[in-house]
């Protein structure tokens, strides 16, 4: 028995630091990359594509994702096995109810684990999440109520990997691992992490195509091997479409806004795709980092951020301070009243600056 | 700090060269071309060094490359210090200007390397007095153009202060900087008002808008999914209804195809017992029929008449002894009878008027009464009183005539008149009265409208009276003639027995008139009796009652009377003979329906005989065994019609089954039903297939049709719409992304709004503050050289904190004056003394500052340059002080001031063109 496991390419989810129509391809990217799984599915003849949820954002779902997605599965030949995730939750609106789809797509409605056999002997159990949020474990005290084989496929967190996410992600569907074992399933495959995991018991893809900067870990789609006894085999295959870049240049060397621009633009130059810049460094006091203009050197990418990390100021405040003078003054009075670093910086830049008479008076 | 040295190893000009020096004040003078500006930076740099960074630096450092770099070894650029710093250290500084490598400083007691304690790139003792290289210039160094600004304008002092205190001198003053921010802040941020247009309200109203686009987008995409559920729902439900139509349908077809199998084994059962149509019993209906009809005559015929009472023969013998009706009268006409009571009636009449009255007396000189009454009155004394009485005042009035009363005598006369008038009318002379009146009202009228114009009123008056008078003379003479009529008719001439008289013949003539009136009554009467008694025998007459004299007319009036009560008795005999003859006809008729009765009794019964021997029955039994035969041979004609009518029913019944068709077709439809009914069930649930028991299934399937239908429309109706919303729903991720986007330049621009303000704020408060420190110090400052160098003009001074200007105490009148109004020598004192109270302020170090100064003086008239000098001498007593001039005034001041050691003069030569100076100046003391 062979599987293909993804889980959160959330379609249509948006992009705010994006330019539009970077992130009407980004948007755009993410089918293409739902076309690389089925193509892949094809191509390995899996028996079955599963979704563990978050394939779409309901709050966000267009009519054209939704004839793309009816349209997508309907042309494999695969079985299409999908469960509702907390974005993509069932409800009677949800895409998933309200569209007829082809008959090679079966969709969990249930808020418990439901079987589907998938052959002799082996069951893929199933769950759905029917609310955005509060949705309970799955697995706790679940019991097959039949022989064979069991896996199951849903959108749940795993407790113990939660603290390893991205900051603010909630723990839907909770359970603890043990509590696989413990229901007598083979092998889980989850979705909702977007950090790869291949535990002994169960799997998280991770989201197939990048949704974020400084995303890590392989992520894609897992073709999965399911073996006699119930134990599968892995091979993670990458099908993301965009190309995604997380970098940090330093500017310590910059003398001046050129030396800045010199540096982002070198680093970006050789890239592809979007990019993240992150500017670190002490910046020499004559120099200016005007995001806004760095922001122009990405015209060769598909979407260029660029934003101010740890940029040090270049000015000699501990001498400035030491003046008997008002610049002195004032450096003192902000490095004592204000306790934002940031806010102190962007304070302390602007009235030196205004003091030496320049024009640059924003500060990253 | 003091320096001590400066050696040039490649600056400009220079190699190798050596500039000493003195711990006060040194004088370094020469012509133009001497090297002194070469020198004067030469010592700066010495100093300071220059700052290490890549790229061509900034354009005063390029500046001071293209002025000092050694004209003929560019690559080489190199200067030397010895300075003396205050607390006892001796520091030899090199500076590596071209590379900034080789720069180090050196404590020369000790040989170790102090570059680190002054490192900034390169080594800047600044640094040991709390400056660095652009504060130790600004700070340090005075040049000309410094001392021009502040004599040309007095501002420029203040301004001086103000940029030191900010930034040490480099750069912009505080205020300056805060209005530079304050614009930055207008132009990039603006104002928060509704109105406002600037960058930080657009951001504002570009948020709302945003969020606004975003609310409407997810509204509209939540009502798309309600839409597209109602669609899914809407064709769930028309899904329903069809399949609830069509398991109907399929219900429907299911009962034909089995109806129609019905009829197929029915009509096979059927042609099973009838090969052919069954016969017919036709041709004896006619027969039942007629045998019906006779038992139905003969069971209905009528009862036999029995006839009773008197026979025809007898009543006709009555009705012939009956007599005939009377000719005449049965009972008196009433022409008779009206005209015997008129006759009766007048005759009473008569008798009531009775006798005659009595005959009338005649009337006396046949005058009647009111003859006599008139000829009395005419002889009554009519003389009136009252005559006399008018003609006394006609008197009077003649008299009287008074001119202007002329209308009212007139009137007066006039109306006297009408009282004559009026009295003659009541002295029963109407005639005269109303001619002796209406004259006086047309007297008094007349007069009363012209009199006003008529002066001789009494002439009118007389006139007027004529009348009168003459009515007064035809009464008199009417009296006169009434005399001599009653005297002529020989009656008494007094009016009473006239009046008797009068009475009498009044009497007779009542008498004569009762007479007449019962003489006329009894005429009437008598002439009404004959006319009645004509009448009465006119009546009889036409009653055939003739010849009769009217003397008799009682009598025949009687006889007629009689003669009625014999015809009324004749008459009553006479009509018992109708009653006779009615009782005969009906007799007769009686008796002919009972003939006619029995003979057609005897018809039926032969009827019956007939028609039993028609069918069988002996036609000689009794009417009753007949009827029981023929009842019998109905019943089982009856029996056997019955069987071969139901036969008939089931050939028709099976000719309607195959309406036109065989058997076998009827069979093979009942199968094709069957296949159709199964194909149409296939598929649907068994549920539906199903049709209501207790209603019409036509109309149960119209209903189905007409559900269905319906929620087909609601479902093309809800597609539809959802059509629609998708053709204009907006991108919700696109509306998140611009309103991600607006949001984010609005937090861009609040917290630039917020740095800015908070910068502000500091700078603000740093001014203040600073410039409160700092006043005092100035003023302490420039007030403990203040009398000296204003030769005790001025005693003390002051700083405003706010704005940092100068007042000064004059000497002489104790008012303070503001620093800027006073003589351009005193400013550019005070100047040096405020440049030099600043530069001990901004040293933080504890080492006092040498004093650069370039030809500072070279403006001032001799006067002013001997008082500079005097006090940039006294300065030097604290600090050391350089100065470089290429004045000879100077020089000469130099010469006669300074004194060894504590003060020199360098006197420089003017350099050859393309020679280089190496060592060919030594110092020179002065």
């Amino acid at each position: 028995m062979k599987l293909l496991l993804f889980a959160d390419l959330h379609l249509d989810a948006p992009f705010a630091w994006a330019r539009p129509e970077t992130a009407r391809r980004r948007r755009a990217n993410r089918r293409e990359t739902l076309r690389h799984i089925l193509a892949l599915a094809e191509e390995e003849r899996v028996d079955a594509v599963l979704c563990a949820g978050d394939l779409f954002e309901h709050d966000r779902v267009t009519p054209d994702t939704v004839a793309f997605l009816q349209s997508s599965f309907a042309r494999t030949d695969r079985k299409v096995v999908l469960a509702p995730g907390n974005h993509d939750w069932l409800s009677p609106q949800s895409p998933y109810a309200t569209v007829d789809w082809s008959p090679n797509v079966s969709i969990y409605t249930d808020a418990r684990l439901t079987p589907l056999p998938l052959a002799d002997g082996l069951t893929l159990w199933g769950a759905a999440h029917r609310a955005p949020a509060n949705t309970d474990g799955f697995f706790a005290g679940f019991r097959p109520d039949r022989g064979g084989i069991h896996l199951a496929l849903a959108h749940a967190s795993e407790s113990s990997l939660l603290g390893w996410q991205e900051p603010g992600k909630q723990p839907h569907a909770p359970f603890e691992a043990a509590e696989i074992t413990a229901a007598g399933l083979s092998h889980a495959f989850l979705g909702h992490y977007h950090l790869p995991r291949d535990a002994e018991r169960h799997t998280y893809p991770g989201n197939p195509d990048p949704l974020e900067f400084g995303e890590e870990g392989e992520r894609g789609a897992v073709l999965v091997a399911v073996q006699a006894d119930g134990s599968v085999q892995r091979d993670r295959r990458r099908v993301a479409v965009s190309e995604v870049h997380d970098l940090t240049v330093t500017i310590d060397a910059a003398q001046h806004a050129t030396d800045v621009v010199a540096a982002v633009s070198d680093a970006i130059a050789p890239l592809t795709g979007c990019v993240r810049v992150t500017v670190e460094g002490e910046l020499a006091p004559d120099a200016s980092l005007e995001l806004a203009e760095l922001q122009r050197l990405g015209e060769h990418l598909d979407g260029l951020v660029v934003r101010a990390g740890e940029v040090r100021v270049g000015h000699d405040v501990d001498a400035i301070a030491a003046e008997p003078t008002v610049r002195g003054q004032f450096v003192r009075d902000a490095t004592e009243q204000i306790t934002d670093p940031e806010q102190r910086r962007r304070v302390v830049l602007t009235g030196l600056r205004a003091l030496e008479g320049r024009p640059d008076l924003e500060v990253a | 700090m003091r320096i001590q040295r400066v050696i040039a190893r490649a600056f400009g000009p220079f190699h190798e060269r050596a500039l000493d020096l003195a711990p006060g004040m040194t004088v370094v003078a020469g012509p133009n071309e001497s090297g002194k500006s070469s020198w004067h930076a030469a010592v700066r740099l010495a100093v300071t060094g220059l700052r290490r960074g890549k790229g061509p630096g900034t354009a005063a450092e390029r500046q001071l490359a293209e002025r000092h770099r050694p004209w003929d070894q560019p690559d080489r650029w190199e200067v030397e210090a010895r300075l003396q710093l205050d607390d006892g250290r001796l520091i030899d500084i090199s500076q590596d200007l071209a590379a900034k490598v080789a720069c180090r400083a050196v404590d020369v007691a000790l040989g170790r390397d102090v570059s680190d304690e002054i490192l900034d790139g390169t080594p800047d003792a600044a640094r040991w007095l709390g400056l660095d290289r652009d504060s130790f210039a600004t700070t340090v160094a005075v040049n000309q153009s410094q001392i021009v600004a502040v004599a040309d304008a007095a501002e420029s002092l203040q301004e001086h202060m103000q940029r030191a205190a900010a930034t040490r001198g480099t750069d912009a003053t505080a205020a300056e900087a805060i209005a530079r921010l304050e614009q930055f802040r207008k132009d990039a941020v603006g104002a928060d008002t509704v109105a406002a247009k600037g960058p930080l309200r657009t951001a504002k109203n570009r948020a709302g808008a945003a969020d606004a686009a975003l609310t409407l987008a997810q509204r509209q995409h939540a009502e798309y999914l309600h839409d597209a559920a109602a669609v899914d729902a809407a064709e769930r439900a028309a899904l329903a209804a069809r399949i609830q139509l069509e398991g109907a349908i399929a219900a429907q077809a299911r009962m034909q195809a089995a109806e129609i199998a019905a009829r197929a084994a029915r009509a096979a059962a059927l042609a099973a017992r009838h090969a052919g149509p069954p016969p017919s019993l036709a041709a004896d209906d006619q027969l039942a029929a007629r045998v019906a009809a006779a038992r139905d005559a003969w069971e209905e015929r009528p009862a036999p008449l029995e006839l009773t009472g008197r026979s025809a023969h007898d009543i006709q013998h009555d009705l012939d002894a009956v007599p005939a009706p009377p000719a005449g009268d049965v009972e008196p006409h009433p022409s008779v009878v009206a005209a015997q009571r008129t006759v009766a009636g007048l005759e009473q009449a008569i008798q009531l008027l009775g006798d005659a009255p009595r005959q009338p007396a005649a009337s006396p000189a046949g005058l009647d009464a009111p003859r006599l009454r008139d000829l009395a009155r005419r002889l009554e004394d009519r003389e009136l009183p009252e005559a006399a009485a008018l003609e006394a005042e006609l008197s009077r009035l003649r008299g009287s005539q008074v001119a202007g009363s002329n209308v009212t005598v007139a009137v007066a006369i006039g109306l006297v008149v009408l009282a004559a008038g009026v009295v003659l009318v009541l002295a029963s002379m109407p005639l005269a009265g109303a001619t002796v009146g209406l004259a006086g009202l047309l007297l008094a009228a007349v007069l009363g409208f012209t009199g006003r114009r008529t002066g001789g009123a009494a002439g009118d008056a007389e006139r007027a009276l004529v009348p009168y008078r003459e009515a007064a003379e035809r009464a008199r003479l009417d009296r006169e003639r009434a005399l001599e009529e009653a005297l002529g008719l020989g009656l008494p001439q007094e009016p009473a027995a006239l009046e008797r008289l009068a009475d009498e013949a009044a009497a007779a003539a009542q008498a004569a008139a009762t007479h007449a009136a019962w003489q006329e009554r009894r005429d009437a009467l008598a002439a009404e009796l004959d006319n009645g008694r004509r009448d009465l025998v006119s009546a009889l007459a036409d009653r055939n009652v003739d010849g009769l004299p009217q003397g008799d007319l009682p009598s025949a009036v009687e006889a007629y009377l009689a003669a009625c009560r014999d015809n009324a008795a004749q008459l009553r005999a006479a009509e018992r003979g109708d009653s006779l003859r009615g009782e005969l006809t009906a007799r007769r008729a009686a008796e002919e329906a009972a003939a006619s009765a029995a003979r057609r009794e005897a018809g039926m019964l032969a009827g019956l005989r007939s028609i039993a021997g028609e069918i069988g029955i002996d036609d000689g039994l009794g009417p009753d065994e007949i009827c029981a035969a023929i009842d019998a041979w109905r019943a089982e004609r009856a029996g056997a019609l019955t069987a071969s009518q139901q036969a008939l029913g089931e050939w028709q019944q099976l000719q309607s089954l195959l309406d036109g068709g065989t058997l076998q077709e009827l069979q093979e439809e009942a199968a094709r039903r069957r296949q159709r009914a199964n194909e149409l069930a296939e598929g649907l649930p068994s549920a539906v297939i199903a049709l209501p028991i207790d209603s019409d299934p036509d109309e149960h399937l119209a209903t189905l049709r007409r559900v269905a239908q319906s929620l087909d429309h609601d479902h093309d109706v809800a597609r539809g719409t959802l059509d629609a919303r998708r053709s204009t729903l907006p991108d919700v991720a696109e509306a998140e992304e611009a309103a991600a986007t607006a949001q984010a330049e609005l937090e861009r621009v609040t917290r630039l709004a917020a740095t800015i303000d908070a910068t502000l704020g500091l700078l603000r408060a740093a001014q203040e503050r600073v410039h409160r420190d700092l006043a005092p110090i100035l003023a302490d400052a420039v007030g403990r050289w203040l009398p000296d160098v204003s030769r005790g003009a001025y005693l003390e001074a002051s700083v405003d904190p706010a704005s940092l200007r100068v007042s000064v105490k004059e000497a002489a009148t104790g008012r303070w004056r503001d620093a800027r109004l006073l003589s351009e020598g005193t400013r550019e004192q005070i100047y040096l003394l405020l440049r030099v109270a600043m530069a001990e302020h901004l040293v933080t170090t504890g080492e006092r500052a040498p004093l650069l100064l370039d030809e500072v003086t070279a403006q001032a008239d001799a006067e002013r340059k001997r008082q500079l000098l005097d006090v940039m001498h006294r300065l030097s007593s604290e600090r050391q002080v350089i100065l470089f001039t290429h004045d000879e005034e100077v020089l000469a001041w130099a010469e006669a001031a300074l004194r060894e050691p504590e003060d020199a003069i360098v006197r420089l030569q003017p350099i050859r063109v393309g020679a280089t100076a190496r060592f060919d100046v030594a110092p020179e003391t002065a």
